[in-house]
């Protein structure tokens, strides 16, 4: 169970339209394959494919004169992205510079530590940002998935 | 019946498709002995090459897309009884231009492997 939740997680990374149509039927390949929660072999060749198919899939999305995109939450989502992650490399050279100079190297895993912690933060917002225009869900109302096998969808 | 068809390519010849990526020209082959869903495509394909060739999910729907919307295969509106099979699951059908598309590449490769065993190396080789 745990391993097709991941899976029908990952799916959700592929344009909605692609998702949509092939998702349901991606989801029961894996159940097929993999009744199990899969093996470790397995779940790095899933990760090299997706690696390759989902980037193409976009590319394939955008390229499409029909496609389903809205560019405004995506233009957050990077926008956001742009001006958190200059603030963060700046606060980054500050920590740097106390951690170097001033002899406090438990500075730098402060320092380190809220860093992280504020991207993480950013990464959420730049998700949901990005969530708004329609390009990625953040529910699982538009993929299948084991729950209810009988949902058709169309594309 | 086919749900759906090709539309904005169907003027385009055979041989505009070709040459084909190994994934479609698999693909094409194991939906060439008839109608089949992903998974009986993946299984069709690894028989067939002896399980050295085994399509990865991404790999196959991305390709089953691709020849969705050039019209190489068509989706069918039949489903099986859901008893029977998962409903989740569709099935393809080789169009009449993948048919043709598969013919083509099929000559194209034909004469590519007869004029590589034309070669001096390899007819070396068959003399040893």
């Amino acid at each position: 169970m745990k391993g097709q939740h991941l899976y029908s997680t990952l799916l959700r990374l592929y344009p909605k339209p692609f998702r949509t149509h092939f998702g349901p039927e991606m989801l029961k390949l894996y159940q097929d394959c993999h009744p199990g929660t899969g093996s470790a072999s397995f779940w790095i060749e899933t990760v090299k494919d997706l690696a390759t198919s989902i980037p193409r899939e976009w590319h394939r999305e955008f390229c499409r004169e029909d496609n389903s995109i809205d560019y405004t939450g995506l233009a957050d989502a990077a926008m956001c992205s742009i001006v958190v992650g200059t603030l963060l490399l700046g606060w980054g050279l500050v920590g740097a510079f106390f951690a170097l100079h001033f002899g406090a190297p438990e500075a730098g895993f402060v320092f380190a530590f809220v860093t992280l912690a504020t991207a993480v933060l950013v990464g959420i917002i730049a998700k949901y940002a990005a969530a708004r225009s329609g390009v990625m869900d953040t529910t699982c109302s538009q993929l299948i998935s084991y729950k209810n096998p009988t949902v058709r969808f169309s594309r | 019946m086919a749900k759906r068809a090709a539309s904005k390519t169907e003027q385009k010849t055979p041989e505009q498709f070709l040459p084909l990526t190994p994934a479609v020209f698999h693909i094409l082959i194991a939906l060439g002995d008839g109608d089949s869903h992903g998974y009986a495509i993946m299984q069709d394909v690894l028989a067939r090459t002896g399980g050295s060739v085994r399509l990865s999910a991404g790999t196959l729907y991305g390709a089953v897309s691709r020849l969705l919307e050039d019209g190489l295969i068509e989706e069918l509106e039949e489903r099986p009884d859901p008893e029977m099979d998962d409903t989740r699951r569709r099935y393809y059908r080789l169009s009449n231009l993948g048919s043709r598309v598969l013919h083509e590449e099929s000559n194209r490769l034909t004469e590519l492997v007869r004029s590589a065993r034309a070669t001096r190396a390899i007819r070396k080789l068959r003399t040893v």
